[in-house]
């Protein structure tokens, strides 16, 4: 029998949880020392989640992500080929800097101003497939894992399923993911009609995508459209000056 | 003296800061004094603490806090000097005689495997995604309510709940891959 099983479910976990972290009563916590005593796979399982608790706990305690000693040994085979590479960069980041100057600020800009939309609150229990898959993407998406909320959310749009509501998160996915052109193509999808359920936001946040791809003119367009959007009036004057 | 067993209780995040103070300038200085850097020290710390933070939890380390730090202490200085021992590192410069890594062998009784455990469940939770992290370590580390959490980034109780279970379960299978990749489970 293998040690751990390939999944635990929700309510083990939690059970788990509760004993690992003194949450149980005296009944409750007895028997379910029984239950690990008499079930190996119970006991190496809690076991397992102590140590996942220990790498939380500590892992916290230095929130800034450190690269591992192993990556850092990759880093250093690679630290030759890296060297070279710098020097071919020098040479174009000058000739860069010269022509993307005023792009450059306009980053800043984006950077000051964009804050990733946080989603729409998750509505548990549902029993419709279509609603099910868009909320168990929204989840991937307020974990910052994009990538899998992309691949939900465009599962449903190949199913015909698709809303304003859809496009627009799959345009915030693609944005906070750093795929700035698919993000922009699809935001303007949205700021045709004015009377449009996300037209203010789309057109924020594909002023902030024109912004970050040093395209100011169109930036200012879209944020003419939409003044009075919170720190739109900020930005303009911040573009103007 | 306080016993470290009972430290963890309701607040992690103070038993480890305290650790933390107490400790790490001293690591910080010795790795400095022994040809590494204060990343070196970062991660030597973190791993080391893992693997002390296991032993007490499990039982295998019973005592007063001033020993804890110790054993502790212990178990950093056995893995720097491990880790300058290798061969990426032969051309470092150690300035204490070699032989106090044998007598930490022997002292710390934490075993090559227990600091490749530290390794393991250190770079697994790095994997995770930033708000996995921020989710768990404000819940498992500070002790957060769920509540607390959910109120904070403007979601319901149950979402972060749900979150969390998800985040654990991410962390419990980047950490069983490793795991495999080492050869073990």
């Amino acid at each position: 029998m293998e040690k751990y099983n390939q999944e635990i479910s929700r309510e083990t976990f939690e059970q788990i949880e509760n004993y690992l972290l003194d949450r149980m009563e005296d009944r409750e916590r007895q028997l379910f020392a029984q239950r690990m005593a008499a079930d190996a796979q119970l006991a190496a399982e809690v076991a397992l989640q102590r140590r996942l608790f220990t790498a939380v706990e500590t892992g916290s305690l230095f929130p800034d992500r450190q690269p591992s000693t192993s990556d850092r040994a990759k880093q250093n085979h690679t630290r030759w080929y890296a060297a070279a590479a710098v020097l071919l960069l020098v040479g174009c980041a000058v000739f860069w800097f010269f022509r993307k100057e005023a792009s450059l600020s306009n980053t800043g800009l984006y950077a000051e101003y964009y804050r990733p939309d946080p989603g729409l609150p998750v509505e548990m229990g549902i029993a419709d497939s279509v609603a099910y898959t868009f909320y168990d993407g929204m989840i991937n998406y307020k974990e910052g894992n994009y990538r899998a909320a992309l691949s939900k959310w465009q599962k449903l749009e190949q199913m015909d399923s698709s809303t304003d509501t859809l496009q627009y998160y799959i345009g915030m996915a693609y944005l906070n993911n750093g795929d700035t052109d698919k993000a922009a193509v699809l935001l303007e999808g949205m700021t045709k009609r004015a009377d449009a359920p996300f037209y203010e936001r789309a057109n924020w946040y594909l002023a902030l995508a024109y912004l970050k791809k040093g395209d100011k003119e169109n930036a200012l367009l879209r944020l003419n459209k939409i003044r009075s959007y919170p720190g739109v009036v900020s930005l303009i004057n911040k573009l103007m000056e | 003296m306080e016993n470290p067993k009972d430290w963890p209780g309701d607040d992690p995040e103070a038993a480890l800061k305290q650790l933390y103070n107490l400790n790490y300038p001293w690591l910080e200085n010795y790795i400095r004094q022994n040809s590494g850097t204060e990343e070196d020290a970062r991660d030597i710390f973190q791993e080391g603490l893992i693997a002390a933070w296991i032993n007490l939890k499990e039982g295998r380390f019973s005592g007063q806090t001033d020993a804890f730090s110790a054993y502790l202490r212990q178990i950093c200085k056995y893995k720097w000097i491990s880790q300058i021992r290798s061969a990426a590192r032969k051309r470092m410069q150690y300035t204490e005689d070699v032989s106090v890594f044998e007598q930490a062998a022997e002292h710390t009784a934490v075993t090559e495997d227990q600091l490749l455990e530290g390794q393991l469940l250190k770079s697994s939770f790095a994997a995770l995604g930033e708000k996995c992290r921020t989710v768990l370590g404000q819940f498992y580390y500070q002790r957060k309510s769920l509540a607390e959490i959910a109120a904070a980034q403007g979601n319901t109780e149950e979402s972060i709940k749900t979150i969390k279970y998800r985040c654990m379960m991410q962390l419990r299978k980047i950490y069983l891959e490793k795991h495999k990749g080492n050869g073990e489970v």
